[in-house]
């Protein structure tokens, strides 16, 4: 593939957008969130959606939008609304962040909590080495360490007490 | 060397994300992680009994916490 400045210019811009990007989720009566969540979505330029029905009449939607165009979208439901949490969301049953996160805290498993710390202590040591403003801080390097060794620990404990759990 | 677009973006992402990554955001990294223990030691039907594990949920809540003295101590506008 041969790349111009200007292509390569163009894919930096896309990824950086993407990067400030944020997922967001509106939770709310599927009846409402077809007549008016989706089209309100639509006027706000938000192209890619993904549509979850968990039944019971409750609908689920999720998106990726900069601060931005969120707050835009905020502003118009309060329109068209009132206040956010008001009688009128309440009759729609609307939430702006929804089930996901309720649903993903009951699906979160050891196994997950366990990598998501071990990311979490990698960055701090990654910080601890590389970063130029702390690779002098020999103190903030042993914390990397002292998490390190707890993971160790945690770990050795979770191998005895359960032992498929990795 | 030939690269691909897919692979170049990838680069991309990974050069802009590390340079994104600051004290604060891995001290807040490392904060929900270990929120997220003590949920399941405490809320997990199949972990709740086990009190080591929330005994480590605390000791990691304890070194985040010292952590956190660390950084106001020695960089004080670091949140």
């Amino acid at each position: 593939m041969k790349l111009t400045r200007s292509k390569l210019k163009e894919i930096i811009k896309e990824e950086l957008q993407e990067l400030q990007e944020i997922s967001h989720t509106f939770t709310g009566n599927t009846k409402f969130m077809k007549k008016k969540m989706l089209p309100l979505m639509r006027k706000a330029g938000i192209k890619h959606v993904k549509v979850r029905d968990y039944g019971g009449g409750q609908m689920e939607v999720d998106f990726d939008v900069d601060d931005e165009v969120f707050q835009h979208l905020k502003d118009t439901l309060k329109k068209s609304l009132g206040k956010e949490g008001g009688y009128k969301w309440k009759l729609a049953n609307l939430n702006l962040e929804g089930l996901e996160e309720e649903l993903l805290k009951e699906q979160m498993d050891i196994r997950s909590v366990y990598y998501s710390i071990g990311d979490a202590v990698e960055n701090l040591i990654w910080i601890a080495k590389r970063n130029t403003q702390y690779e002098k801080d020999r103190k903030l390097k042993d914390f990397g360490n002292k998490f390190l060794k707890m993971l160790d620990v945690l770990r050795k404990h979770l191998d005895k007490t359960y032992g498929d759990w990795d | 060397m030939k690269i691909t677009r897919s692979e170049l973006k990838e680069i991309i992402r990974e050069e802009l994300l590390k340079e994104q990554m600051d004290i604060r955001s891995v001290y807040y990294s490392i904060g929900d992680a270990i929120e997220n223990l003590l949920w399941v030691a405490k809320r997990n039907t199949q972990y709740e009994k086990d009190r080591k594990l929330k005994d480590f949920g605390n000791k990691f809540l304890k070194m985040h916490d010292m952590l956190q003295k660390h950084l106001d101590k020695t960089y004080g506008d670091w949140d």
